[in-house]
């Protein structure tokens, strides 16, 4: 079957697959892909040399403003999130793990939040095609969670020497499950050491996966969708988008349309569309649009070790080692948790000790006196009942309404925060770290921002369908971050991906 | 590219002014090493404050560096890479600054063309008040070496969009071997991962 006339709007990593597969399937239809970003040039020479000697970066202008959200002060926005062509996958660390099967079932194991409608063995096909596109390296023959031995489409990244310390600290706390970060790296990765800036695309970003030169394909940066313009309760017209070259608002029909931005984003363009079909937003009857606010935060001990003999240091831009060994289903109830190894925390940039005037003898010294070691991870983390995000008055630069984040974190997050906190120190300290501890306790993050377009079997306890597809409306799909249950421990980007190939295969099948 | 511009050579801001006005406080009081010592009246022609932009003089000049102008910040590059002890790293020095540097930084905007000729003239009218050009090359890099000076002051300026700049640079391009068992660094193309030996240090390597 063909879809027809397509609208996509966001280029990030959802919408470009769904681009992806439906100009591969449905050779009839016609997309067009929305960006309110610009597009920013990747994979250029200069602007990695400029990054590399001064570390500006050329997506920063699409971070958010500052003034973009309130409510901020325990949620950060700033620096999560890309508006551009390809979205934040410009910017992100490539973190691939899969969810594991339990996080299918919140509900079910924990009486919170929603089940998935469908389940691991379900998404398993689709993870597989997943990890293909996005060129995962990781270990195939780790069964945590389930693979059915199904190998990574890149070989695995070894372990880094300076891992060996904390493996060995694993393997005295009786630490099992944890081995090597399955990662967005491709065989083309030539490990130069400036992920956030890839000048031979060795990271993948979405915006290699966006085909303009498809005749049936058309990309329109600059032209933030404002509105979903309903026919009837139960199909969509078109949108109402914004050319920001001409600064006109613009109408334009179409016959299916996929909501493919940024969780926020997404939820907020369905409480926009409000008609005399859907009085609070399109999907939004039962009141779920926007409403379950989760996020990761960041949790970070760091310290540093005694003595150097090896003069370890990070070599790489990028963790190589993963634990999921308290990412269980016997820890669902206050949080599971997931961690790695980054030896990026205490590294020691020595051009700017020369150019602070440090001689290299003494810095042959200070780095054979000690280095730095750091775990990072995240845990699942619920929010206090309430949690959600809002439009705000006034516009962004986009012309887009502001948000309003309302977050409260609940009392059983706080307290496992803190114990994996704990662990992490226990781990470090059994490694030989026993100095300068610092232990970050952040905030949630723009991100990992999931459950404000949840999916359910009903209209009664989210807003989309196993498929994505809106509860009650025939033509429009919310493809993102957003429409997760929960949160789970994990990065969602690779399940994002799979959640996208499945609605995108079944709908051009 | 925009030939007009391309050919619009930027001028010498200030040499004349520096010259013939303040000739006589170049006195060195003393400097070895690192620890250098300089007049006030030089502290304060170093420090004090000209008419540019926070960001590079003229961005949208692009063009080549002429030779004599590369050779001037060449010197100076290969100035400091001997202080820092990374020379021995690079066996075509001057080739490897000019292809994979000067270049790239000065025929694509924001070009650092009109930036790099204003160094040249600060490191030849120094170099006309000391005794040796490596002791102007060390004023430049090194005096006060832990204080940041202003973007607006000519040291500032000097030292941020140049010295800074090459610094990162000659580290990441094979600088960073000095430094024991380092087998990759930001900014070096150490080949495939899925290579063995790996480009990068292994738990069993």
């Amino acid at each position: 079957m063909t879809l027809g006339k397509v609208a996509i709007v966001g280029s990030g990593v959802a919408g470009a697959t769904i681009a992806d597969i439906l100009l591969g399937n449905d050779a009839a239809s016609k997309i067009v892909m929305f960006e309110a970003g610009n597009e920013v040039v990747m994979r250029d020479h200069r602007k990695w040399l400029d990054y590399i000697t001064t570390g500006s970066l050329p997506y920063y202008w699409n971070e958010d403003d500052v003034t973009d959200a309130s409510g901020t002060e325990n949620f950060w926005v700033k620096g999560g999130r890309l508006m551009a062509v390809g979205g934040s996958t410009l910017h992100w660390g490539g973190w691939c793990p899969r969810f594991k099967p339990e996080d299918f079932f919140l509900k079910s194991n924990t009486e919170r939040g929603l089940d998935w409608p469908f389940t691991y063995e379900d998404l398993t096909p689709y993870y597989v095609k997943a990890e293909q596109r996005l060129r995962v390296t990781g270990d195939g023959s780790r069964d945590d969670p389930p693979r059915h031995n199904e190998p990574y489409p890149v070989p695995k990244m070894p372990l880094a020497k300076k891992d060996g310390l904390i493996v060995n600290a694993l393997e005295n706390l009786g630490i099992s499950s944890y081995g090597n970060l399955p990662i967005a790296r491709s065989t083309s990765c030539q490990t130069v050491g400036s992920c956030a800036y890839c000048p031979v695309g060795g990271r993948y970003d979405a915006s290699m996966d966006i085909q303009s030169n498809f005749e049936t394909f058309e990309l329109r940066s600059k032209s933030p969708v404002a509105e979903i313009i309903m026919d009837s309760k139960k199909k969509a017209y078109g949108l109402r988008y914004v050319d920001m070259n001409t600064g006109e608002h613009q109408q334009e029909e179409f016959d299916r349309i996929f909501v493919c931005g940024g969780s926020m984003e997404s939820a907020k363009l369905l409480l926009s569309s409000r008609s005399r079909f859907w009085h609070s937003g399109l999907g939004n009857d039962t009141g779920h649009v926007g409403q379950h606010l989760s996020a990761h935060s960041l949790l970070r001990v760091t310290g540093q070790m005694p003595g150097n003999a090896s003069f370890l240091q990070q070599e790489l831009d990028f963790p190589t080692l993963e634990c999921r060994h308290f990412d269980v289903p016997e820890n669902q109830y206050k949080g599971k948790f997931y961690f790695v190894h980054d030896g990026r925390i205490g590294h020691y940039n020595i051009t700017k000790k020369l150019l602070a005037g440090t001689m290299p003898a003494q810095i042959d010294e200070e780095r054979a006196s000690g280095t730095g070691f750091g775990l990072a991870g995240f845990m699942e983390e619920f929010a206090a009942p309430g949690s959600r995000i809002e439009l705000a008055s006034g516009k962004n630069r986009f012309g887009l309404p502001k948000t309003n984040i309302v977050y409260t974190t609940s009392d059983i997050t706080k307290s496992a925060k803190l114990e994996w906190l704990e662990k992490m120190e226990k781990i470090l300290r059994v490694a030989g770290v026993d100095r300068d501890f610092r232990i970050k306790n952040g905030n949630p993050r723009a991100d990992h921002t999931v459950s404000l377009c949840r999916m359910s079997d009903s209209a009664s306890e989210g807003v989309v369908d196993q498929n994505c597809k809106i509860h009650d409306c025939d033509n429009v799909h919310v493809v993102s971050n957003a429409v997760f249950p929960n949160l789970t421990a994990v990065n969602p980007t690779l399940t994002l991906v799979a959640v996208a190939i499945k609605v995108a295969e079944n709908l051009s099948r | 590219m925009n030939e007009e511009k391309t050919r619009a050579f930027p001028s010498i801001v200030d040499r004349r002014t520096f010259v013939g006005g303040a000739t006589a406080f170049f006195t060195f009081s003393a400097y070895a090493g690192t620890s250098i010592n300089v007049t006030n009246e030089l502290s304060f022609w170093l420090q004090s404050e000209i008419d540019e932009p926070n960001w590079v003089a003229n961005p949208d000049v692009t063009g080549e560096l002429p030779q004599q102008f590369l050779k001037i910040l060449t010197e100076f590059a290969d100035f400091v890479s001997r202080r820092w002890e990374i020379r021995d790293q690079f066996p075509d020095f001057a080739n490897l600054l000019n292809s994979d540097f000067f270049s790239y930084k000065t025929t694509e905007r924001d070009s650092y063309l009109t930036e790099y000729v204003k160094c040249t003239y600060m490191i030849d009218t120094l170099a006309k008040h000391t005794n040796t050009r490596d002791e102007a090359h060390e004023i430049l890099a090194f005096w006060d070496v832990e204080k940041e000076f202003s973007i607006k002051s000519r040291l500032g300026r000097f030292r941020k969009f140049f010295r800074d700049e090459v610094a990162y640079f000659l580290l990441s391009q094979g600088g960073f071997r000095r430094f024991a068992e380092l087998k990759n660094y930001k900014g070096y193309h150490g080949g495939s991962f899925t290579e063995i030996p790996p480009p990068y240090r292994v738990i069993d390597g």
